[in-house]
């Protein structure tokens, strides 16, 4: 076996050069893209394991975010800043794995509309111990510099970028898409499709846990509403639309493409943006149901048809 | 090596199987017969794990399989084909066939790994070994059952009406299969075929279900003898 292949490479060497050019740009404003950019291949990432891989679509990634960034701010000042955001990705993956037992029983729409009402669930319990605290929204001054945080966020966007290329190659990424083809089948073929689920669902908790808390870092403040926000689980499924989520590829592209498109549209045209958006969203959706990445791969079906018969 | 103890189902108030006891001599080619409805793809979920049993229990060598998930009775070494296909229909015929070599039996040879390549050429699918499993025809996925569940490598291999829908010759081809599965693999196979003439070509014992009981059992020449199964099949006057 080769040491990567071209599918394992491209994802993989994208974030790492990415991540070394934007810096020698010299400005701030490209390391907030990147740090932004970062955080949402981390979070593709990351969804791409449990719903890419295992089929179970997640519309409330955004909960373990929320969590990871909540922790941070009820640590700050009594554990050190790094210990607080590893603390929230733990607290994030124990969610995880307390509420995966139960979620994952339903499959399908029942499964999307669960993860999203857990999240929303999740968003106004915070909200409503925040008030009876008192509390209107915490501020955090004296995080890290945006250049730590930026490398942060590279690190988090390589390592969930790595783990999806190495779960793919495991008996666990195996045992996963043949949940996502045919569950009954995969049981019956010997994945333990319930400690299968439970695990990619709990490891696809961890490293949003992580963003949430940068995240936190980077604007200084945490507000549950905002930290919360369910467009932030929408933007990682157009992301994984747009890019594909069948391995590790999509969600650098799709990632890549947003970023890029509402940094040059929001800035510019900010009212046509959700528009071209929502028609991106239709066109993809109809015309490329497996992203970007499917797009290469039906090219290279096609080059490959006429010699494979 | 399977025993079958006094095994029921119900449904509701339906009655599925009722006391259902055989058992299946090692390396022996076992044959399920019955009409529709009569209990035989019910019977092979519960010894799968897929159903469980109302009362009594199914037991493999000393193992009871009664209870286990379905993961750990194909761990054990028993795999089922699916009569109403369920192939991994985006992967590749390869890939459902390396997917199955990852999980499976739990002890065999290191060796088994590698044996995709062989697995495909037995059940004849190393033609279309890239293609994906959705774009088979019916008689392919129908052999992409059997590769598949042979691929977990299974002491006990229960196949489902892998006949059925197929033209005589292709009847012929799957008969020489699974002869080939047990010469070559020593594998014990179980069989619900409704094809009766392949049925009693293949099998050195036969038992016959109706309405979810037993009733005859022994090798296929008696059981085609027996009045109770010529009134089951042909009905009454015969």
């Amino acid at each position: 076996m080769r040491l990567l292949t071209t599918r394992e490479a491209v994802p993989l060497l994208l974030v790492a050069a990415i991540a070394a050019v934007l810096p020698l740009l010299g400005s701030d404003y490209y390391l907030g893209v990147g740090f932004i950019l970062f955080g949402w291949i981390a979070l593709a990432q990351s969804w791409t394991v449990v719903s890419g891989l295992a089929g179970y679509i997640s519309l409330g990634h955004v909960v373990f975010a929320g969590i990871g960034g909540y922790v941070l701010v009820l640590t700050w000042g009594a554990v050190p800043v790094w210990a607080g955001a590893l603390l929230g990705a733990l607290a994030a993956g124990l969610f995880a794995l307390l509420v995966g037992l139960p979620v994952l029983r339903v499959r399908g729409p029942y499964f999307v509309i669960l993860t999203f009402g857990l999240a929303e669930f999740a968003k106004y319990v915070v909200i409503n111990i925040e008030n009876a605290l008192g509390r209107f929204g915490r501020l955090i001054l004296g995080g890290p510099p945006l250049e730590t945080l930026y490398w942060a966020m590279a690190a988090l966007a390589l390592a969930g970028t790595l783990a999806v290329v190495a779960i793919r190659r495991l008996r666990l990424g195996a045992g996963l898409v043949a949940i996502r083809e045919d569950e009954l089948a995969a049981d019956t073929i010997g994945v333990p499709t319930v400690r299968f689920k439970l695990f990619a669902f709990a490891l696809s908790a961890l490293l949003p846990g992580f963003v949430g808390a940068l995240f936190v870092l980077r604007t200084g403040y945490f507000e549950p509403a905002q930290a919360f926000d369910p467009v932030i689980s929408f933007t990682i499924v157009t992301m994984a639309i747009v890019g594909g989520s069948a391995d590790a590829r999509g969600p650098v592209f799709g990632a890549l493409f947003l970023v890029a498109l509402s940094e040059l549209l929001w800035s510019n045209f900010p009212q046509v943006y959700m528009i071209v958006l929502g028609a991106l969203l239709v066109g993809f959706v109809l015309f490329a149901p497996n992203g970007v990445a499917g797009l290469f791969e039906r090219r290279r079906a096609a080059a490959a048809a006429p010699a494979g018969g | 090596m399977l025993r079958v103890e006094r095994v029921g189902k119900s449904f509701g108030g339906v009655r599925a199987l009722q006391d259902v006891s055989f058992t299946v001599p090692e390396s022996s080619i076992f044959g399920i017969m019955g009409a529709n409805g009569a209990g035989k793809t019910t019977l092979f979920a519960i010894i799968a794990g897929n159903l469980a049993p109302s009362s009594g229990s199914v037991r493999l060598g000393d193992l009871r399989l009664t209870g286990l998930p379905p993961h750990r009775v194909a761990a054990a070494g028993v795999a089922r084909t699916f009569q109403i296909v369920r192939p991994f229909r985006g992967l590749s015929v390869q890939e459902n066939v390396e997917t199955a070599l990852r999980f499976g039996a739990r002890d065999r040879p290191a060796a088994a790994m590698a044996d995709a390549a062989g697995i495909l050429d037995l059940t004849g699918l190393d033609g279309v070994a890239g293609r994906p499993a959705g774009a088979l025809t019916l008689a392919q996925q129908k052999r992409l059952e059997v590769a598949r569940a042979l691929a977990t490598g299974p002491r006990l291999l229960m196949l489902d009406e892998v006949m059925a829908g197929l033209t005589p010759a292709e009847v012929q081809d799957t008969i020489a299969m699974v002869r080939r599965i047990r010469a070559d693999r020593g594998v014990t196979v179980m069989i619900i075929e409704h094809v009766m003439g392949a049925l009693m070509a293949l099998s050195d014992h036969v038992v016959v279900l109706d309405h979810g009981e037993t009733i005859a059992a022994g090798p296929p020449a008696q059981v085609a003898d027996d009045p109770a199964v010529r009134s089951a099949y042909l009905g009454r006057r015969h």
